[in-house]
């Protein structure tokens, strides 16, 4: 064979492999190009007396009747079962919350964190007597050195006269230190009304302290928690539908479904989820967003960081806290989880206007919804001093 | 004729609606798993602690009670009440505490080792109790000792502690309670244990008395060191706080002087007939002086090392430079130079060197002072016909003016960079020049108690 004929034969011959292969498994790649399922028709050739029998002895609704009922259906079945089989989860979860109750046995780790026994802890120092009883009065770092600069007596107990030295060099000696400005303010009017100083951004003075107050605790718009979307009922039963309709909804249905469950997840609402490890506590739907913010709303009112220092004031720290079912913090859990920002001695201060902030605030309790204690029987708050520095 | 007679291949249709479902399928996986990947965090976010971030307080000077500290011998009850007055001066004047009058007190502190009754404190919103007990002994010597409490976390804050002294030290003693008591509630250094050194002011403004002073930072304690035959200037205290150093005038010249705080004597920093020196500042270690010297009409920036008296010329240019600070660390060195036209900022290495411009603003600026912390300048702006005390950040960023009136000028720092102190002259003839103190974020603008006139603070650092 001739070199030509074989590079022929091989070309030939890949071609057609790769035809092959293409009709073999093209269809996996792009499968969903195809055309819509090809309608293919047989045609016979009959004679006009065979066809003038045939339709003198069938009616023409016999001819049209088999597609509808026969072929469309029985592939609507199949997508149909799945349709319910999602509605139905709502029901089936219930179930499952069943099975949580058992959890509760595991619950007792929640009394573990035991509120109340902390709390017992903290009464302990509420009668400071323990650390009075200790010499916690250190005989320590005493003063008893004297106030150092003993400058004697007063040097110049006799002044009061003349005082005109050398009027002549002083001026100049002002003039260099407090350069013209002695000389400039002069003929000025103590009071311009003009505007304030236009260099300064921000001209924090006695004048416009008042101006710069920090914002009141109250909310400047208190946002409604969202309204629980309706779920709409399901399509109870898939109807037998047009034939023309089933062969398309084979498709749409399981992406209305997945596009359901996708909606649904994103909303947030796993209202159907156990309670996180309690046993006892009624467990109930996570916090909305606005019992989040009341409780946001409650703790920032009292967290004072007026007396922080600038250290503690870039110092982010992270506080948890145990709470009871009346919404009161209990003591002695409150503790610092982390920080960052600043050094332990910053975080340390941090932290204790965080505490101040959670104990001075739950007076009667924070707001918090009894039914879903368990959502909010552990806290965790994280205070953000970012805003409240100074700029 | 002809007719068509039509019939779906069952084959052919099956193969293609189970690919379509094959495909649906494929694609329902795919988007569970998007679905499951998106709702898992969500759904493990419920799982743990409920979460929630503050970010907004309140800015509110935080209220204490600091009953009378309790006698514990008969003879120190007047001191007792004395220290505790000035604990409770020295911090609500901060500005970050405020005191709970004593009339809304619910129980009284009976002995420094009685329980404390925390719902009582807590009923007034006191937020921090300070108990103590001041005892003196036949020799006049008197002991303090305090605690403090958080009284809503109903623990001590740090352990007690005690100070003694003379029967003259008790304000030096109730400053070191205070400073503790800040320092425990702020996480930073407290002020109150420190002195002020400055120049006294009598007399109308044609013909002014000047002569140095020092008083506790407070206002209390003053004591003069000059009299008022020689106009003085700038005083600036040493770091160990043991010696000043001032311009005076005595010999005609602006001439910087050295002074030593206990046996109150003087000298001359250096001999430099004709010339005249001024604006001086001790380097963060005490060893080196930094000052402006003027010759032949131009005035540059010189160092001196103290112990040989070798001088450094650290400018060299036909503008004025002067008002030198030292950074802590000691590496670099702020001043005030009109080189641009007119008074600006600039900084420059130890030894001299190119400086840095830092000012931008409008207006002119001076007597930049390093803050002890390092990170911060502090400097006198006039703009616009009025004078600023301002900060800034050491590259000149972030600048804040503080204040704003006739005549401020020359801040000095607390120990703690906390605090400034400066110079407020109002207007006119009758106009007089008075201590002013601001906290650094603007707020807590106030006189110093004093008598008289008073201009050019220096703050002392802490007190041994």
């Amino acid at each position: 064979m001739e070199r030509s004929q074989r590079i022929g034969l091989i070309v030939s011959g890949g071609g057609h492999l790769a035809a092959i292969l293409w009709l073999l498994l093209g269809g996996i790649f792009f499968s969903h190009d195809l055309p819509p399922p090809v309608a293919t028709a047989e045609v016979t050739l009959m004679s006009e007396a065979e066809f003038s029998a045939m339709t003198a002895a069938a009616p023409k609704a016999p001819v049209e009747s088999p597609p509808a009922p026969s072929v469309p259906e029985p592939p609507k079945a199949d997508p149909a079962p799945p349709a319910p089989v999602e509605e139905t989860p709502p029901e089936a979860p219930a179930p499952e919350t069943p099975q949580a109750q058992p959890e509760p046995d595991a619950a007792p780790e929640a009394p573990e964190v035991t509120p109340p026994a902390t709390v017992v802890e903290d009464v302990p120092p509420t009668p400071p007597a323990p650390p009075l009883e200790e010499p916690v009065v250190t005989p320590a770092p005493v003063t008893d050195a004297k106030p150092k600069p003993k400058p004697a007596d007063i040097v110049a107990p006799d002044p009061v006269d003349a005082p005109e030295p050398q009027p002549d060099t002083a001026p100049e000696a002002v003039a260099e230190t407090t350069p013209d400005p002695a000389a400039e303010p002069k003929p000025e009017e103590p009071e311009t009304p003009a505007a304030p100083q236009e260099t300064g951004e921000v001209l924090k003075t006695e004048e416009n302290k008042d101006d710069e107050r920090v914002a009141s605790a109250a909310p400047s718009a208190s946002p409604r928690p969202a309204s629980k979307p309706a779920k709409k009922p399901a399509p109870a039963e898939p109807k037998p539908a047009a034939p023309a309709a089933t062969e398309t909804k084979p498709d749409e249905a399981p992406t209305d479904a997945v596009a359901d469950a996708l909606a649904e997840a994103l909303s947030g609402e796993q209202s159907d989820e156990p309670a996180p490890g309690t046993g006892t506590a009624p467990s109930g739907p996570p916090l909305t967003g606005g019992e989040k913010d009341a409780l946001v709303i409650a703790v920032k009112a009292c967290w004072n960081v007026g007396a922080l220092s600038s250290d503690a004031l870039r110092t982010v720290v992270t506080v948890g806290v145990s709470m009871d079912q009346s919404g009161m913090p209990v003591q002695g859990s409150i503790r610092m989880i982390g920080f960052e920002g600043g050094d332990d001695a910053a975080a340390r201060q941090a932290f204790e206007a965080g505490r101040r902030a959670i104990i001075r605030c739950a007076k009667t309790g924070y707001p918090l919804p009894p039914e879903k204690y368990a959502q909010w029987q552990e806290v965790e708050i994280v205070f953000n001093p970012e805003k409240m520095r100074m700029k | 004729m002809i007719r068509f007679a039509t019939a779906s291949r069952p084959g052919f249709t099956q193969r293609a609606h189970k690919e379509g479902d094959a495909m649906s399928v494929l694609r329902s996986l795919c988007l569970a798993l998007a679905v499951t990947g998106l709702a898992a965090p969500a759904a493990l976010a419920q799982q743990g602690p409920l979460r929630i971030e503050i970010t907004e307080g309140v800015i509110e000077p935080l209220p204490f009670a600091a009953p009378a500290f309790v006698a514990e011998t008969p003879s120190a009850s007047q001191v007792a009440a004395e220290v505790t007055r000035v604990i409770a001066a020295d911090l609500a004047g901060t500005g970050l505490f405020r005191e709970i009058p004593e009339t809304a007190f619910i129980s009284p502190v009976t002995g420094f080792d009685a329980p404390v009754a925390y719902a009582d404190w807590k009923a007034i919103n006191a937020q921090a109790l300070i108990t103590g007990a001041v005892a003196q002994g036949s020799d006049g010597r008197i002991n303090v000792k305090f605690r403090l409490y958080d009284v809503f976390s109903g623990a001590p804050l740090g352990e007690g502690l005690q100070f003694g002294g003379g029967e003259g030290d008790w304000r030096r003693i109730a400053h070191k309670v205070a400073d503790q008591v800040y320092a425990r509630i702020t996480g930073e250094d407290g002020y109150f244990d420190s002195r002020v050194v400055y120049v006294s002011e009598a007399g109308p403004k044609d013909a002014r008395q000047k002569r140095l002073a020092i008083m506790d930072y407070d206002g209390a304690n003053v004591q003069y060191l000059t009299d008022s035959s020689t106009i003085v200037l700038a005083p600036r205290f040493s770091p160990s706080g043991d010696r000043i150093l001032y311009t005076s005038f005595e010999t005609g010249f602006p001439r910087i002087k050295l002074m030593d705080l206990a046996s109150v004597s003087s000298r001359a920093l250096a001999d430099l007939q004709g010339n005249m020196t001024f604006a001086p500042r001790f380097s963060p270690d005490g060893s080196t002086v930094v000052f402006s010297l003027s010759q032949d009409g131009n005035t540059d920036l010189y160092s001196m090392q103290l112990s040989s008296g070798q001088m450094t010329r650290l400018t060299n240019a036909p503008s004025i430079e002067t008002a030198p600070s030292f950074s802590p660390d000691g590496s670099k060195i702020v001043f005030e130079s009109d080189r641009s036209g007119n008074q600006q900022l600039y900084v420059m290495g130890v030894g001299g060197g190119e400086p840095t411009r830092i000012s931008f603003g409008e207006g002119r600026y001076g007597t930049p002072v390093w803050s002890p912390r390092g990170d911060m300048i502090a400097f006198t702006k006039q703009n616009a016909g009025r004078f600023h005390i301002g900060v800034m950040r050491t590259d000149g960023s972030e600048e804040r003016l503080l204040t704003a009136s006739f005549l401020d000028e020359g801040p000095t720092w607390a120990p703690n960079g906390r605090v400034i102190m400066f110079t407020r002259e109002t207007a006119g003839a009758g106009g007089i020049s008075q201590l002013f103190s601001v906290d650094i974020s603007g707020r807590n603008l106030k006189p110093v108690p004093m008598e008289g006139g008073a201009s050019d603070p220096a703050w002392s650092p802490l007190l041994p």
